[in-house]
């Protein structure tokens, strides 16, 4: 039957509390009692967040409100992969369908129809109501039982599967289980003629009572039971939310989302009133819970544990003592502990467990709830080098070093303007003069100026812009820009760096700046700007796939060459950029081999977030895993367009019989540049 | 306690920069504490931690410029008061020039007018000189005992308990302060400072002082006459592997004739 | 006639200086006084018809400071200069020496000229060996030596050795340890061998230990070796996070020369490289470069240094 042809006679509505009238305040007291513990719960939270601070008013609302969109309902991320999308969202659904129809069901029988007499859930509305609420505790058992079916086979690996995860699990299936029975029953009682097939589950399961000879009365007794049972479980998961993982629902869906940051993630937060801070001898960055900021405290409870950070992160693959997600766990345990809590203590919180972090930034990217996995760890790293904490000893080396000498090797600066001078005379590259204007700066970077295996990739690129024609120069006050001191977690020593360049660039007239290294790229881009220090910068993959666009370069000849290339976290996953340097590879002719994880999925070299300049002598090394996944693809030559990268592979290159190249050296030698990179070297 | 780390402002031999002439630019070549002064640094800090009281770092010039380079000479002391010394001193003149008889003099004279200290630390030499007996010499000047090379510093009832790590023995002995000693490169684990703490230590009290502001003067017993640097770093003489013995002879002979090996 | 007081812990250390002690006392006219902690009649065989005079302290206690006593009492009015082999316990006594006498004192002297007016010129490596430092000197002086460095005559004949009783100085010894001789600490190794991934297996790292058994060397690695392979503890790690070292020679077998690993060991006075790979940065770190496999020249080196120490 169709709701059209419904006769008028029998007009369908629902009738509220049959069989439990007497129940009634039994479920008032119950509401009552879920409504403090959630109010208690929430108020918790909230204190726990804030720690005494105010609560702040978020800005830019439309933007943030597309957010909760976006992340929220639409839930981009969950869906980065398919399993738990369908998953997540069956259940999401599903349950919203449920608890949409449970309110329009409490606003009918709690205040139409007391207060006015009046119904709004009848007839083809009611039958319509009926299959949208069957659908819904359908999508919400699939997906339950999806779920387990999951995490029984494991298919996503280091998922934890304890009580709360039984809870939530179980909690829902046996709502929608006794749902569909109170259901059935009511059907059976009174609505038999009309609820096929709108009420198909409760329609399904009368006609069994009826097929097996029950009478309705003798289903009462059962219902009644049932009845309390899955109103109190119900309406006591909820009071309980702010107590379980179902609050992140509410933490991540509302709020992170809602305050999620509307800069990009990768100019990583600077440290607020960092100069008052240093003035007044106060902690830079956190030691303690109450030192995290109000965002991160509330990030951590955004958690749910789904694994995805720590299967995407470099270091825990290579068996470091890093794992994301039980990180954020730790950190969790100890802003629930009390704002006094230590931030680095042992296991997951070991001091080694920080510095084993690249920066990559890959946890970062897979997060669905939208924690911020290395500004927590930056954080902490700042405490740690602002206290004079667990500091590895080539990492204070570093910092003394950038301080000192304007490099983190060590090296004498005069070694990089003893090369410069080299190449400016060899090249006919001038030295940027005040008053002259050129197209642009190259910030050649410290790794390239100073290793001798690197300054090929800089006069590569140096001899392809002077053939196009570009106006381009070196500067003489070339100095560290400043990214290892703030990956280490020294803001200080960062902030007055940026001061410096900053004056020091500013002496000079050019339309952008231009580096071949990704980490300078981010810095220039997003980070120095936090200190008011901004100039426009390209990439040396962008300037040259440009620069060929327009003719104004010829590549060189690599055809019938396979190559793989590997994108860097800095310049793929954080910036985006991924088609230029495969334009230019293409552009040889040589034979692109994507590896399993490539583009913005990349996985890290192992250089980042300040690895270059000491060892977490644990476990395998991060670039011997990635060079492994280069060989995979049957190619001999990596072609990499950032200099720590180049570093790492090559350390790797002899052990895979790898060749490493830069694209620009591609470019401009084509086969030739293989034949000048033996391999291994 | 009152605890006085020696720190030398040393010449850094990786950032040597040389004159025409052929000397050592002591205008351009880079100053730092030198390399081991800053475990005698941290020694000192620990043995504070450990007993109280209150370091201080005595320095004297070893390099003249005293007016050319007072800046990078504060820089260094900044970088002991940074690492947690509580003031610093330094002697500041011309005429001293290295000489290690006249920088102990100075030091003794500097340390006798702050009102004499319970413990004395140096490091067992300098990153630039390596003269290694201004401690020694500073104990005989102030009659105090001198308890050379230690390696370990363990505090004891009311004295200490000092390893000296010598070329073929760990030797410990009873030391009771008032007393000097010098520590090795292993005697404690320097954290170098931060930008942040050599900006915080701003306020700790770093004051200089002339010879004549504490009444002495050089020996005139020695000078420094010259500082040449040796014209290359690294001579760069390729030998070719492919015939192993030819090549074995040659390099065997090389290292012998540059005096490294026996052959 | 002035005096050039040659001291020494034993016999051993005094003919280890006694030809920088006969140099001057040569120059300057001096007679040569030999002075040791230990010895007896094998000091007197040692530095007969060189000194004309040799004491052998008796006492209890110190050394340092019964050697300082020891100095006191035989240096007399008319000292030229005391000497002794640069090792710990006579750099100390020495220096102690010279602060109480107000006489100056250099350390690991290399060159030793008489200048005018009486004066002398000494010189001593600085910078780490990247230069040489010249004093202009008024006798009398104190001086060490690198043991050996200045040739000694042949001692002939015998000498009478006086008993030289200084009592008991000192503080209070609690406890001497002898150093184990293999576990070398390569940062104070005057000679260390470095070894690299060029290396294939644990096994192959023999090679590099027999060499370092002929030279006297400690044997090091770069990161590889430690951090990854683990095939040797990580206090032989040499490199900006690890060990630094500064040995007078380094011998840098299949090592690539990274930045961060030759932060390490830059301060190594004469660094030798070798390596298949001619493109390798230790290259250019490198006073010599052997271009080539080290299972072959390694070898050779091995069978060279056997037939020259037979």
């Amino acid at each position: 039957m169709i709701p059209w042809q419904l006769p008028l006679a029998a007009v369908p509505e629902i009738k509220y509390y049959l069989f439990v009238q007497g129940l009634y305040p039994l479920i008032i007291i119950e509401s009552i009692a879920a409504a403090a513990i959630c109010l208690y719960g929430s108020y918790r939270s909230f204190s726990r967040w804030l720690m005494g601070q105010p609560i702040p008013i978020p800005d830019h609302l439309g933007a943030r409100l597309a957010n909760v969109l976006r992340y929220s309902f639409a839930q981009v991320k969950v869906w980065r992969h398919r399993l738990p999308g369908v998953i997540h969202s069956l259940i999401f659904w599903g349950t919203t369908l449920l608890l949409i129809g449970t309110i329009l069901d409490a606003i009918e029988s709690e205040i139409t129809l007391r207060l006015f007499h009046a119904r709004f859930l009848i007839g083809p509305v009611y039958l319509w109501f009926k299959l949208a609420m069957n659908i819904g505790g359908l999508m919400l058992i699939a997906g339950i039982l999806l779920a387990y079916y999951r995490r029984a086979r494991r298919i996503t690996p280091n998922l934890p599967m304890g009580p709360m995860e039984h809870y939530m699990l179980l909690s829902l299936l046996t709502i929608a289980i006794t749902g569909f029975f109170l259901d059935s029953v009511n059907t059976y009682a009174y609505r038999m003629s009309y609820m096929f097939p709108y009420d198909i589950v409760g329609y399904s399961l009368a006609s069994l009572y009826r097929d097996l000879g029950i009478t309705v009365a003798q289903l009462v007794p059962a219902y009644r039971a049932v009845w309390l049972f899955h109103m109190t479980l119900a309406i006591m998961s909820i009071g309980f939310i702010p107590y379980t993982k179902f609050s992140h629902i509410f933490v991540h869906g509302g709020l992170n989302v809602l305050y999620y940051r509307l800069e990009p993630p990768s100019a990583f937060r600077p440290v607020e009133d960092l100069q008052g801070k240093v003035e007044r001898g106060e902690v830079v960055g956190a030691t303690t819970a109450s030192e995290l900021t109000w965002k991160e405290r509330l990030d951590l409870d955004a958690c749910v544990k789904c694994a995805r950070c720590t299967n995407a992160c470099p270091a825990f693959a290579s068996g470091k003592p890093l794992s994301p997600m039980h990180l954020v766990q730790a950190l969790r345990e100890a802003v629930h502990a009390g704002p006094s809590s230590k931030l680095v203590s042992d296991g997951p919180l070991a001091p080694e467990a920080y510095w084993s972090c690249t920066t990559c930034g890959a946890c970062v990217r897979e997060c669905p709830a939208m924690i911020h996995h290395v500004e927590l760890i930056t954080d902490v790293r700042r405490g740690l080098v602002s206290t004079g904490g667990a500091v590895p000893e080539g990492l204070s080396q570093a910092l003394y070093n950038v301080m000192r000498l304007g490099n983190p090797f060590g090296f004498d600066p005069d070694e990089r303007t003893r090369w410069m001078e080299r190449v400016s005379t060899d090249l006919g590259i001038p030295f940027a003069e005040p008053g002259e204007e050129y197209d642009y700066i190259y910030w050649v970077g410290c790794n390239t100026a100073y290793d001798p295996n690197l300054r090929p990739v800089a006069e590569s690129l140096l001899r392809l812009l002077k053939r196009a024609g570009v106006k381009v120069a070196l500067l003489r006050e070339e100095t560290c820009c400043g990214e290892p001191a703030r990956r280490i977690g020294d803001e200080y020593l960062f902030s007055e760096n940026a001061r410096s360049v900053g004056e020091a660039l500013s002496r000079y007239r050019f339309k952008s700046l231009l580096v071949s290294c990704p980490h300078g790229y981010n810095n220039f881009k997003h980070e120095m700007p936090l200190y008011g220090v901004r100039f426009d910068v390209v990439h040396h993959t962008q300037l040259l796939s440009r620069l060929v666009a327009e003719g104004r370069i010829e590549p060189a000849d690599a055809s019938g060459i396979r190559v793989t290339y590997h994108d860097p976290c800095y310049l793929a996953r954080w910036n985006g950029i991924l088609e230029e340097p495969r334009s230019l590879i293409r552009a040889t002719g040589a034979e692109l081999s994507e590896m399993a994880r490539h583009g913005a999925d990349s996985f890290c070299c192992g250089g980042g977030g300040a690895q270059f300049f000491f060892d977490i002598k644990i476990g395998e090394r991060v670039s011997k895993i990635r060079a492994s996944q280069a060989s995979a693809t049957g190619a001999d030559t990596v072609v990499v367009a950032c200099p720590f990268c180049n570093s790492m592979f090559r350390s790797e290159a002899q052990s895979f019989g790898l060749r490493v190249l830069d694209v620009a050296q591609l470019l401009e030698g084509g086969r030739g540049a293989l034949d000048q990179a033996p391999r291994g070297t | 306690m009152r605890i006085a780390a020696l720190v030398k402002v040393a010449m850094d031999p990786n950032l040597m920069k040389v004159e025409p002439s052929g000397e050592v630019s002591l205008r351009q070549t880079a100053m730092a504490i030198a390399e081991y002064d800053r475990n005698a640094v941290q020694a000192a800090l620990d043995l504070r931690d450990k007993l109280g009281g209150q370091v201080a770092a005595l320095s004297a010039s070893t390099w003249g410029m005293s007016s050319e380079r007072r800046k990078d000479y504060e820089a260094a002391l900044r970088e002991a008061l940074a690492m947690g010394v509580d003031e610093a001193h330094m002697v500041l003149d011309d005429s001293l020039t290295g000489v290690p008889l006249d920088t102990a003099r100075a030091l003794a004279a500097l340390a006798r007018s702050l009102g004499g200290f319970d413990v004395y630390i140096a490091s067992e030499g300098s990153s630039d000189m390596v003269s290694g007996q201004v401690a020694p010499m500073l104990a005989a000047i102030l009659g105090l005992p001198a308890f050379t090379y230690v390696k370990r510093i363990e505090p004891e009832g009311g004295s200490l308990r000092l390893t000296r790590d010598l070329e073929d023995a760990l030797e410990t002995l009873r030391a009771s302060p008032p007393l000097v000693m010098s520590v090795t490169g292993e005697s404690s684990k320097p954290r170098l400072p931060t930008l942040m703490q050599i900006r915080r230590a701003f306020s700790k009290p770093l004051k200089f002082y002339s010879l004549a502001d504490l009444g002495v003067s050089p020996s005139g017993r020695a000078r420094r006459t010259a500082l040449r640097a040796l014209v290359q770093k690294r001579k760069n003489v390729y030998i070719d592997g492919s015939k192993p013995d030819e090549a074995a002879s040659k390099l065997i002979a090389a290292l012998a004739e540059e005096g490294v090996i026996r052959a | 006639m002035s005096r050039v007081v040659v001291a020494g812990r034993n016999p051993q250390d005094v003919s280890s200086a006694i030809g920088f002690a006969k140099m001057i006392a040569d120059a300057s006219g001096s007679s040569v006084v030999a002075v040791a902690l230990s010895g007896g009649d094998e000091l007197g065989r040692a530095v007969a018809g060189i000194a004309s005079e040799a004491y052998a302290i008796s006492g209890s206690g110190h050394a340092p400071e019964l050697m300082l006593e020891a100095l006191g009492r035989v240096a007399g009015p008319d000292l030229y200069a005391v000497v002794s082999p640069a090792l710990k316990d006579l750099t100390d006594a020495l220096a102690r020496f010279s602060a109480g006498a107000g006489i100056p004192m250099l350390t690991e002297v290399t060159e030793f000229a008489r200048g005018a007016g009486g004066e002398v010129t000494l010189r001593r490596a600085a910078m780490a060996g990247r230069a040489v430092a010249e004093y202009s000197v008024v006798p009398p002086f104190a001086a060490t030596v690198a043991p050996g460095r200045f040739p000694a005559p042949q001692p002939s004949g015998t000498i009478e050795v006086r008993r030289l009783d200084v009592g008991a100085r000192g503080p209070e010894v609690l406890g001497v340890e002898p150093k184990r001789r293999e576990g070398v600490d390569i940062s104070s190794a005057d000679i260390v061998v470095g070894v690299g991934r060029g290396f294939r297996s644990k096994e192959d790292l023999s090679l590099a230990f027999r060499l370092a058994e002929l030279l006297g060397a400690a044997v090091g690695c770069s990161r590889p070796i430690a951090a990854d392979y683990g095939w040797l503890p990580e206090d032989r790690w040499i490199g900006i996070s690890a060990k630094k070292i500064r040995p007078k020679l380094y011998i840098a077998l299949g090592i690539s020369g990274a930045p961060q690993h030759m932060a390490g060991a830059m301060d190594s006075k004469l660094i030798v490289a070798v390596n298949k790979d001619k493109n390798a940065p230790i290259f250019q770190y490198a006073d010599y470069g052997v271009i080539g496999d080290l299972y072959q020249v390694v070898p050779a080196l091995i069978r060279r240094l056997e037939e020259l120490r037979r």
